[in-house]
C-alpha cells in the first residue's frame, strides 16, 4: 500500500486520472470529464518561513484543482490546473489532432527561506544595500579610536552596535521559480519522431543568504540576501526513426543562462568612504579599508549539446546500442574590475577599480564534453542474461589560459596582492588551472535464471583522468554479485554485494597536501537485501536492509613519515534498515504501517605539527522515520475516512576526541575538557492529516480535515548566535526554525 | 497527497455475458470484454491503448481470453488471462513489443531489467492513478518510493528538494526506463543534470574549484539532508574532508560550546570568549561565497 509524501492539506486533488495522450484515433469513443475543487481553510500564525518552504498554505477560500480532459472526434485535450492563482500554481496539459500534438506545463516553486532576516542596510536599489554615511562614519571612528586594539572585545563591538542592530530592518529570504514549457509533437504524420520543444524560467526574489567578506581595519562580513534575477531558456529537437530492426535517434539542445542582475554591492558598516589601507608594522594599527564590497553574481551561460546514436535489435534478445552526446559550454560576459575601492592601484599605479586595469577584459571560457556509450546485451540461450557495456565522458576545459599578475583577491577589496607562478599553480593560483576530467567505464555482468532464482555477476573497471589535480590519475575496479527470487506471488527477495577499490596515482605522496577525499584511494562496499512477503491476499511484509561502506586507507600524514597523522575524511558509513506491514482485512479497510531506521557515521581526522595534537571528529546522525496510512470505506461510495501520518527524528553528533595532553583540550581544561557537540542539525517533522469525505451523488463530494505539523530544529552552531555573535560579523539570522501548526479546512468537489 | 477520488465511469449492469468469436483469426476488440468488465474497459478506451486495434488480446494471451470468454458464456468459471501473477521476463517483452523505443528502448540490460522490475509494478492498464504515465500511485514518486525506502526517508530531511510538495519528482532527475546512464540520470553527468535548474553554475569560471565541477554529489545529498543547502556534511567539517591547512583549519576552531575559548578572526591578536565565527552558521561559506566558481578577477580564493 502506498505511503504518502506529506505535503499538505491544500496539495492540489488529483484530477480524475486522465489518459496519456493519444496517438492513434481507431475506434476511440468520445469523452468528456471534468473537475473542480473550492476550500475553506484555517490555520494559526506560523512566523517560520519553513511552514510553506515550497508550498503556499491558504487561509481562507482557494481553488486547489480544476481540471477537464476528453475526446472528440479523434482529438484528445486536457487541462489540468492546481492551486490556482497562488504562488505554487500549476497548469498543464495537452491538445493533440491526427497531426499535432501540443503539451504544456507550467509550474511555479515558491522556496520561503526565512522571515524576519535582520540587516543594518536598506536595498536602495536591487542588489545594492547601503546604510548611513553618518552612522558608518560614526561606528568606524569608535573603532578606530578605541586603542590599544586589545580593548576591543567582544563586549565593546557588542555594545558599539547594539542601537544599529536594534534598528534593523526585517527582511524575508523568498524566492520564486516560474518555468514554463511547451513540446510540439511533429511526428504524427511523418515517418519518424520529431518533438520540438521549449523552455523558459524566471527566477526572481533572493536566492537565500548573501554577501560576504569585506576585508578593512576590522575584517567583516555582512549577509545580505543574495538577489536573483535569472533567466533560462531551451530550445531543444529529438528526431527518431523507429523500425523493427531498432531505431536511429539524433537530438539538439540549445540552452542560455541570463543573469539580470549582475552584481551585489554591500556597505561597510564601518568605512563611510574609500581610504587607502595603511599597516605599519610596529606602529599605529591598521586603518583605512573600502567603503563597499562588491559581489559579482554568475555570468551570463550558454551550452549546446547535440546527440546521435542507433539502437540495432536482433534475435534471443539481443540488442547493441552505440550513443555518442557532444557538448559545448561557453561563457564570455565583461569581467568587473579588481575591486570597487577607489584608493587601490596596481603595481603599475593603474586604479584597481578600473577596467583597464584587467589582463583581459572577458574569459571566453569553453568546455567540451563527449560522452560515449556502447552497449551489448542478449539472452543467447534460455536462462542466459549477457551484457557488456562501454561508457567514457570526457570534459574539457578549452578556456584560452593566461598567467595571472595579481588582484585584489587576497584581502578583497583592501590591498593588491601580486602572486607568482609555481609548478603547482602556473598561471598563478591553483584555481586558475583550466580543470578537465576524463572517465572511461567498462562493465560485463552475465545473470542465469535457476527456476526461480537468479543470480548475477557483474564486474566494471573505470580509469579516471584528471589535469591539475593532486591525483591525475586514477583506477576504480569491483565486483558485484546479486540474487533475484521470485519463489510465487508470496515471496519475493532481492540481495546484492559490491566491493570496489578505487587507486589514485600520477601525485608526490610527500607533499604535505596530499589528496582531496574525492580523488583518495577508497575502499568501498555495498550491501542491498529485501524481502517481500505476502502470506495472504490480505497481509504483506517487507524487510530491506542496506548498508554502504567507504574507507580511505593512505590518506597523507600530516606529519610527514609519522603514522597515523592521516588528515582529511577517513572513513564513511550509511546504514538503513526499514520494516513494512500491509493489510487489507477487508475490502473496505487497508493499513500499512513502516519503520525506517538511517546511521550515517564519517571520520575525519587532522591536526597540526604534533602527534599529539591530532583531533578525530565523528559526525553521526541516527534517524528514525514511522509513517501510518489508512483508508476506511465506512460507507462504500459514499463515506471514506483517510489518515495518513509521518514521523521522522534525526539525531546528530559530532564525537570529538583528542589527546587530553594536546593543546586542544589543555586550552579548554577550564571548561570541562573536550567536549562534544550534542546538537548537530538535530531536526524533527511530524505530520499528519485525516480527511472524512462524503461522496452526496457521482458529480458532487464533499470532505472535512484536519492537518497538524511539528517541526523542530536545534543546532550549537547556529544556537544562541543573535544577529552579530562574532566581531564584525552580521547574520541576517532569517527565521526557518521550529513551528507547530494546525490546520483545518473543507473541500467541495463538483465532477462533470 | 490527497486522496485520488475514484474514476468516474458510469456502469451499466451486464445483462448476459457476451460470447466473442472463437476463431483465433476472428476479430477481437475490446467491446467483446466491456460486457463484462465494464469499468475496466471503458477506463482503458481512454488511454492510447484504448486507440489499440485487438486491444484486449494484445497484452492477454488471445487463446486465453477467448477461453475465458467462451468459459464464462458457458458457466466454467474459466479465469481470466491476467498479468497480475506472471513475471517481469514475461511480461515485459508483452509491453516492449510496441514500447521499446524512444525513453524505452535502453530498457533492455538496465538496473531495472536486472532487478526483474515489471512494467506493470510501476503502471496500471486499468486502475492507474497518475495524471500521466498510467501509474499505479497518484505521481512518479510516490511510485518509486515504494521500493526506494531509504529515498522515502530522506526525502524528510529538513534540507529537501521541492520532492514530497508535489514540484519536483523522482522522474525530473532520473529516468526509470533508461538503462544506459548511470544512475538513470536524465543527462549525461550528474552535473549536467543538476545545471539544468541550476544553470548559473555551469560557468565556465576564471576560478575553478575542482571537485565541484567533477562532481555535485562530492558535497550535496540529492535525496534531501539534515544539513542546510543540502549538504552531506557540516561545514566545516565537509569542507576539511579535503582542505586540512591554511586558515581557519586547526582544531582549535571547532568547539562552539558556549564559554570555551576559541580564536576568532584576529582583532589586535586577542582571542574571546565567545564561539568562533568560523564556525556559526554557514561557516566558511561565509567568506568563500563562490564556492561554485568565481567570475570576478579577484575571486582566486572564492570571496567574490
Amino acid at each position: 500500500m502506498a505511503q504518502p509524501m506529506p505535503a499538505g492539506p491544500t496539495a492540489p486533488p488529483s484530477p480524475t486520472p486522465v489518459p496519456t495522450p493519444a496517438t492513434e484515433s481507431v475506434s476511440a469513443p468520445n469523452w468528456f470529464s471534468g473537475q473542480a475543487t473550492l476550500s475553506i481553510l484555517g490555520r494559526n500564525d506560523i512566523e517560520s518561513s519553513k511552514f510553506q518552504e515550497y508550498r503556499v498554505i491558504p487561509k481562507g477560500v482557494s481553488l486547489p484543482g480544476f481540471s477537464f480532459q476528453g475526446r472528440s472526434n479523434g482529438r484528445d485535450y486536457a487541462l489540468i490546473a492546481q492551486n490556482i492563482s497562488q504562488r505554487d500554481q500549476r497548469y498543464l496539459g495537452w491538445a493533440n489532432v491526427s497531426w499535432l500534438g501540443v503539451s504544456f506545463d507550467y509550474n511555479q516553486i515558491p522556496h520561503s527561506i526565512g522571515n524576519d532576516g535582520h540587516s543594518i542596510m536598506n536595498e536602495v536599489a536591487p542588489g545594492v544595500w547601503r546604510m548611513s554615511s553618518t552612522l558608518r562614519q560614526t561606528l568606524g571612528n569608535a573603532v578606530d579610536t578605541q586603542l590599544p586594539t586589545s580593548t576591543r572585545t567582544y563586549a565593546f563591538y557588542a555594545a558599539l552596535f547594539a542601537p544599529t542592530i536594534a534598528a534593523a530592518n526585517l527582511i524575508d529570504l523568498d524566492g520564486l521559480r516560474q518555468r514554463g514549457s511547451v513540446e510540439f509533437d511533429l511526428g504524427r504524420k511523418l515517418p519518424f519522431d520529431l518533438k520540438v520543444s521549449y523552455m523558459r524560467e524566471l527566477k526572481t526574489g533572493t536566492r537565500g543568504t548573501g554577501g560576504g567578506l569585506i576585508t578593512s581595519a576590522v575584517n567583516s562580513f555582512i549577509e545580505v540576501p543574495e538577489p536573483l534575477n535569472d533567466l533560462i531558456q531551451d530550445l531543444g529537437f529529438r528526431a527518431t526513426l523507429n523500425r523493427d530492426w531498432g531505431n536511429l535517434h539524433a537530438g539538439f539542445n540549445h540552452n542560455w543562462y541570463n543573469d539580470r542582475l549582475k552584481t551585489l554591492i554591500v556597505d561597510n558598516p564601518l568605512r563611510a568612504s574609500d581610504q587607502a589601507w595603511t599597516n605599519t608594522a610596529g606602529a599605529v594599527p591598521p586603518l583605512g579599508g573600502p567603503a563597499q564590497a562588491r559581489f559579482v553574481n554568475p555570468p551570463d551561460n550558454s551550452a549546446n549539446t547535440g546527440s546521435l546514436g542507433a539502437q540495432f535489435k536482433f534475435a534471443k534478445q539481443t540488442r547493441l546500442a552505440a550513443d555518442v552526446v557532444l557538448g559545448r559550454w561557453t561563457q564570455n560576459a565583461q569581467f568587473y574590475p579588481f575591486t570597487i575601492n577607489t584608493t587601490v592601484l596596481t603595481p603599475s599605479g593603474v586604479r584597481a577599480d578600473s577596467l583597464a586595469a584587467l589582463q583581459t577584459q572577458s574569459l571566453n571560457g569553453r568546455i567540451d564534453s563527449t560522452t560515449l556509450n556502447l552497449s551489448l546485451t542478449s539472452r543467447p540461450i534460455e536462462g542466459l542474461g549477457v551484457r557488456v557495456r562501454y561508457r567514457s565522458y570526457d570534459r574539457a576545459n578549452k578556456t584560452p589560459t593566461f598567467v595571472r599578475t595579481g588582484n585584489v583577491g587576497t584581502n578583497p577589496d583592501r590591498s593588491f596582492t601580486t602572486v607568482t607562478p609555481t609548478a603547482d599553480a602556473p598561471l598563478g593560483w591553483e584555481t586558475a588551472n583550466p580543470y578537465s576530467n576524463k572517465t572511461g567505464t567498462f562493465n560485463a555482468s552475465v545473470s542465469y535464471d535457476i527456476q526461480a532464482v537468479t543470480l548475477e555477476g557483474a564486474y566494471r573497471y573505470t580509469s579516471i583522468d584528471r589535469t591539475y589535480r593532486e591525483a591525475t590519475k586514477g583506477t576504480e575496479s569491483g565486483a558485484t554479485i546479486a540474487a533475484v527470487l521470485r519463489a510465487s506471488d508470496w515471496l519475493h527477495f532481492r540481495g546484492s554485494f559490491d566491493d570496489a577499490k578505487r587507486k589514485a596515482s600520477g601525485y608526490d605522496p610527500a607533499k604535505s597536501l596530499g589528496l582531496q577525499s574525492d580523488e583518495s584511494e577508497r575502499d568501498s562496499t555495498r550491501l542491498s537485501l529485501e524481502a517481500e512477503v505476502n502470506p495472504t491476499d490480505k497481509v504483506g511484509f517487507v524487510l530491506a536492509y542496506a548498508r554502504k561502506n567507504d574507507d580511505y586507507p593512505n590518506r597523507p600524514n600530516r606529519i610527514v613519515g609519522v603514522a597515523n597523522t592521516q588528515n582529511g575524511l577517513l572513513n564513511a558509513k550509511y546504514d538503513t534498515f526499514t520494516a513494512e506491514i500491509d493489510l487489507t482485512p477487508t475490502e473496505r479497510a487497508d493499513f500499512s504501517v513502516y519503520y525506517t531506521h538511517e546511521k550515517n557515521l564519517s571520520k575525519t581526522r587532522y591536526g597540526s605539527g604534533a602527534v599529539i595534537n591530532i583531533l578525530d571528529f565523528v559526525g553521526s546522525d541516527r534517524t528514525d522515520t514511522f509513517g501510518a496510512n489508512t483508508t476506511i470505506h465506512i460507507v462504500p461510495e459514499k463515506w471514506t475516512f483517510k489518515l495518513n501520518a509521518h514521523h521522522q527524528k534525526l539525531d546528530g553528533l559530532l564525537d570529538i576526541t583528542g589527546d587530553p595532553a594536546g593543546s586542544f583540550a589543555l586550552a579548554r581544561a577550564a571548561f570541562g575538557g573536550i567536549q562534544d557537540i550534542g546538537d548537530y542539525s538535530d531536526t524533527e517533522l511530524t505530520t499528519a492529516t485525516v480527511n472524512l469525505d462524503y461522496t452526496a451523488s457521482p458529480a458532487l463530494a464533499i470532505g472535512v480535515g484536519y492537518m497538524y505539523e511539528k517541526y523542530k530544529y536545534a543546532d550549537a552552531y547556529s544556537a544562541g548566535t543573535d544577529v552579530f555573535p562574532a566581531i564584525g560579523g552580521f547574520y541576517l539570522k532569517a527565521n526557518d526554525g521550529p513551528y507547530k501548526a494546525n490546520v483545518v479546512f473543507a473541500k467541495l468537489t463538483y465532477r462533470f | 497527497t490527497q486522496a485520488v477520488p475514484p474514476p468516474r465511469v458510469v456502469v451499466e449492469k451486464v445483462q448476459a455475458p457476451v460470447v466473442v468469436g472463437a476463431a483465433d483469426n476472428e476479430r477481437f476488440d475490446a467491446t467483446d470484454c466491456k460486457a463484462c468488465h465494464e469499468a475496466v474497459v471503458t477506463k482503458m478506451e481512454h488511454t492510447k491503448h484504448g486507440s489499440v486495434e485487438q486491444s484486449c488480446a494484445t497484452c492477454h494471451d488471445r487463446a486465453k481470453a477467448i477461453a475465458h470468454s467462451k468459459g464464462q458464456a458457458d458457466g466454467l468459471g474459466t479465469l481470466m488471462p491476467s498479468l497480475k501473477t506472471a513475471k517481469a521476463k514475461d511480461i515485459n517483452p508483452t509491453c516492449l513489443g510496441c514500447h521499446e523505443k524512444d525513453r524505452q528502448a535502453s530498457w533492455v540490460g538496465g538496473m531495472h531489467d536486472r532487478k526483474q522490475v515489471a512494467c506493470t509494478n510501476c503502471h496500471s492498464m486499468h486502475s492507474f492513478k497518475s495524471v500521466k504515465a498510467q501509474l499505479k500511485m497518484v505521481n512518479d514518486t510516490e511510485t518509486c518510493v515504494t521500493c526506494h525506502k531509504a529515498e522515502r526517508a530522506q526525502l524528510l530531511r529538513t534540507s529537501h528538494h521541492p520532492v514530497r510538495e508535489g514540484k519536483m519528482g523522482c522522474s525530473t532527475c532520473h529516468d526509470p526506463h533508461d538503462g544506459s546512464r548511470p544512475k538513470m540520470l536524465q543527462a549525461e553527468s550528474v552535473n549536467e543534470l543538476c545545471y539544468k535548474c541550476h544553470t548559473e553554475k555551469r560557468g565556465p569560471f576564471l576560478y575553478e574549484h575542482a571537485p565541484v565541477r567533477e562532481d555535485c554529489t562530492s558535497c550535496h545529498a540529492p535525496h534531501g539532508s539534515n544539513h542546510e543547502r543540502m549538504l552531506i556534511a557540516k561545514p566545516p567539517f565537509l569542507c576539511q574532508r579535503c582542505h586540512y591547512s591554511g586558515h581557519g583549519i586547526t582544531g582549535d576552531l571547532s568547539n562552539t560550546v558556549a564559554g570555551a575559548p576559541t580564536a576568532p578572526p584576529p582583532v589586535g591578536g586577542v582571542n574571546q570568549t565567545t564561539r568562533s565565527s568560523r564556525e556559526q552558521e554557514r561557516s566558511c561559506k561565509q567568506c568563500h561565497i563562490a564556492i561554485h566558481g568565481s567570475n570576478h578577477p579577484s575571486g582566486n580564493f572564492f570571496v567574490r
